[in-house]
């Protein structure tokens, strides 16, 4: 913006010259004309020729409006007096002539002016697209949605002269990012007219017929149908103008261009990352794995080789079985920190697929019965055949581990493993025919408490606390219950896979 | 065993393969036991094994590579012993030609289940190359192959048409593990989609009620959770601990 003392100095004083030159000219003119003798026609024209030559270098319309006039009142006095008395022209053929010359001064300073405003719009309108796309360059080489709304805030202050503010919106609520000029307050009250927004995935406020109360009218910008942030542009409530909404809509364009943009590169980052780290992931697990079972393996298996080859030394076998014994234990801690990396590393993403809930149990009772060889094992499944999604090890595992907490503390050898259809849930439950659960620790015992309460090394807690984990991350639930006639249930049910057909 | 049998085993932990040479010449087998793949190659052409246990970790080629040209070599079975527990990687093997899986750390016992397992259904192939099978005959139950007829104690099963093919298909194949895709792609033909795996569950849930005596606990069709099924193999009805 040009201040207006900037304005003055320069053209000022070479308007005043020429405004006093003109006339001087004119009064030059009629001294040469006079020399020629009856030239009337030709200081006419000179005179024409003074006031189009001058007035194109004079500013604005008024000083040009003056310098006409005061070359056409020189034209008129050196007209009616600089001649002989006999000579002088009629009067009314000066002032025709003198009218003449005015409206030739009228319709130059008109022309020009008219000039001059197509130059200035088209100097605008070039302004306008360099500041354009000075603004998508900028929006391309912002990094991150906060750094583009800065972008779009500036680019609507500086293109349009509008206050604006940006939120980000964020489920059903939204928070103020930035404000352009930063200082912008913004009543409380507003907030409802952001959120209407975020909400509708519309814009509201200023004529939308929505939240009519707000100054501002807010622009949601939504990638993939969610809304991401909310522009509030100050319009006004009594009135503003079309082109310059335009120009509005079209900078919230862009930057809903540029925030999509962002977005697909952000994913794209975390995609790279995610992959990185599941890389990391699985050459841990991998090495965890390797590393942890093959020495058991071999542990389990030099003790049965030795069981299997030594005589009846009933001490040593004693020895023997207990390392075995204690090798299964550890294998079997091995696993259920195997599947605790497998549910937390993976998350959501467990490898599901349908399966049986039969076969599950069917494995899980094999295995049962593998690890307790003294173990009873009732199992019963339904006629009608459960198909669950589910990822099957870790499913085996908490039913492995719920067997073998009853195996621990139900006392008796007789334990029950079973598996109904309750509506829309498959329930699983494993009872036992101990003391069952004292009230106090029903609270917490999935917590993983178990183990820090000291009981014993065997810290079942963690097991418990695994199946959990892995119940829940399937959208499934576990509890516990003692039964009247004694012993405890633990059952947790699992959302059984809805039929299509 | 009138005959001793051969064992290679191809482990390169050296523990690991003292502990299964001890535990299986224990029993009366003949072991060789290889450390690296091209050993393995080797060997095989040598020695003749009967049975095959490859570790799919070895140090110098990939374990699936081996068993790929193990599998080009021999039709004698291979059983992985793998510390890796993917599903994703059982199957891959067992596509490949792999007769059973075992993962580490293995039961003393079921691995021994296993190899008796794989060493009958090889003999009984060897047999039945020479004529065309007739029938399968595990405990009390029966598939007559003639007559496309399970029967258990005597009594028709009354098996509808899928669940008699796929009956067929696995107790054919018995001793050793058929993938879920592999069995499907049998069944339904290349053009199976998703579907199918959950039609494949059904069908095996009421083939293990008709002849089953209790489906969670089954006798004759194991599942092998998230790979696929495999029937006992012949002649010999198997308590359900020993698979």
């Amino acid at each position: 913006m040009k201040s207006p003392f900037s304005r003055i100095s320069p053209h000022t004083y070479k308007d005043i010259a020429l405004i006093f030159a003109a006339p001087a000219a004119v009064l030059f003119a009629s001294a040469l004309t006079a020399l020629v003798g009856n030239g009337l026609a030709l200081h006419t024209a000179l005179t024409a020729l003074v006031i189009l030559a001058f007035s194109q270098y004079v500013h604005t319309a008024g000083r040009r409006m003056l310098l006409t006039w005061l070359s056409v009142t020189a034209f008129a006095v050196a007209a009616l007096f600089s001649w002989p008395v006999g000579a002088r022209p009629p009067l009314v053929l000066v002032i025709g002539i003198v009218v003449c010359l005015l409206l030739i001064g009228r319709l130059t300073v008109n022309l020009r002016q008219m000039i001059e405003e197509q130059q200035k719009k088209s100097d605008l309108e070039s302004e306008r697209r360099q500041m354009m796309s000075e603004f998508n360059t900028r929006l391309m080489l912002a990094r991150g949605m906060e750094e583009i709304g800065k972008e779009l805030l500036l680019a609507i202050f500086e293109l349009s002269g509008r206050s604006s503010v940006l939120f980000m919106a964020n489920g059903g609520c939204a928070a103020r990012v930035g404000a352009r000029p930063a200082g912008l307050i913004i009543f409380k009250h507003e907030l409802a007219a952001v959120c209407e927004a975020a909400r509708r995935g519309k814009m509201v406020g200023v004529g939308t017929g929505i939240c009519t109360f707000s100054p501002f009218r807010y622009y949601p910008l939504s990638i993939e149908n969610k809304v991401m942030c909310v522009v509030g542009v100050l319009l006004g409530t009594e009135g503003y103008d079309e082109p310059s909404v335009q120009l509005i809509d079209q900078l919230i364009q862009r930057g809903a261009i540029a925030f999509e943009r962002q977005v697909l590169i952000d994913e794209q980052q975390d995609i790279i990352t995610e992959k990185h780290m599941e890389q990391l992931r699985a050459n841990f697990l991998r090495a965890v794995s390797h590393d942890l079972r093959s020495p058991l393996a071999a542990i389990v298996g030099a003790c049965a080789a030795l069981e299997q080859s030594l005589g009846d030394t009933p001490n040593t076998r004693q020895l023997l079985a207990d390392i075995r014994e204690e090798s299964v234990w550890l294998t079997h801690m091995v696993e259920n920190l195997l599947s605790v990396t497998r549910v937390s590393a993976e998350g959501p993403k467990l490898s599901l697929s349908a399966e049986a809930a039969e076969e599950i149990v069917g494995e899980a009772a094999y295995k049962c019965v593998t690890r307790f060889p003294s173990l009873k094992l009732n199992v019963a499944v339904p006629d009608q055949v459960i198909i669950l999604r589910m990822d099957a090890t870790l499913i085996t595992q908490v039913i492995l581990n719920l067997v073998e907490n009853a195996v621990k503390y139900g006392g008796g050898s007789s334990v029950e493993l079973t598996v109904v259809r309750r509506g829309r849930d498959a329930v699983f439950a494993v009872r036992d025919y101990g003391d069952g659960v004292p009230q106090e620790k029903m609270e917490d015992i999935f917590a993983g408490k178990g183990y820090e309460a000291g009981d014993s090394r065997h810290g079942l807690g963690i097991g418990l606390s695994i199946c959990r984990t892995v119940v829940l991350a399937h959208g499934g639930d576990i509890w516990v219950e003692n039964c009247p006639e004694g012993g405890a249930r633990f059952s947790f049910s699992l959302p059984v896979e809805e039929e299509d057909s | 065993m009138n005959t001793q049998k051969t064992i290679m085993v191809i482990e390169d932990e050296q523990r690991i393969a003292h502990v299964l040479e001890s535990l299986l010449s224990d029993d009366g087998y003949s072991v060789v036991s290889v450390a690296t793949g091209a050993q393995a190659l080797e060997a095989a052409d040598s020695y003749l094994p009967d049975v095959f246990l490859l570790d799919l970790g070895l140090p110098d080629a990939d374990g699936l590579m081996i068993l790929k040209k193990l599998r080009q070599r021999t039709a004698r079975p291979i059983i992985i012993v793998s510390a890796r527990t993917r599903e994703r990687e059982k199957v891959m093997a067992l596509d490949l030609g792999a007769d059973d899986y075992v993962t580490k750390p293995f039961g003393a016992k079921e691995l021994k289940a296993r190899i008796r397992s794989a060493l009958r259904h090889s003999t009984i192939n060897q047999m039945g190359d020479a004529l065309e099978k007739t029938e399968y005959s595990c405990g009390d139950l029966v598939v007559d192959y003639r007559n496309s007829k399970v029967i258990k104690s005597g009594a028709d099963m009354h098996l509808t048409n899928v669940e008699y093919q796929i009956v067929s298909l696995i107790s054919r194949a018995c001793g050793k593990v058929l993938t879920y895709d592999s069995i499907i792609a049998s069944i339904w033909g290349p053009y199976a989609n998703a579907d199918n795996n959950r039609i494949l569950r059904v069908n095996m849930a009421n083939i293990r009620r008709k002849i089953e005596d209790n489906p969670a606990t089954p006798r004759y069709i194991f599942t092998e959770v998230g790979v696929g099924y495999r029937m006992a193999a012949e002649n010999i009805a198997q308590p359900p601990d020993d698979r």
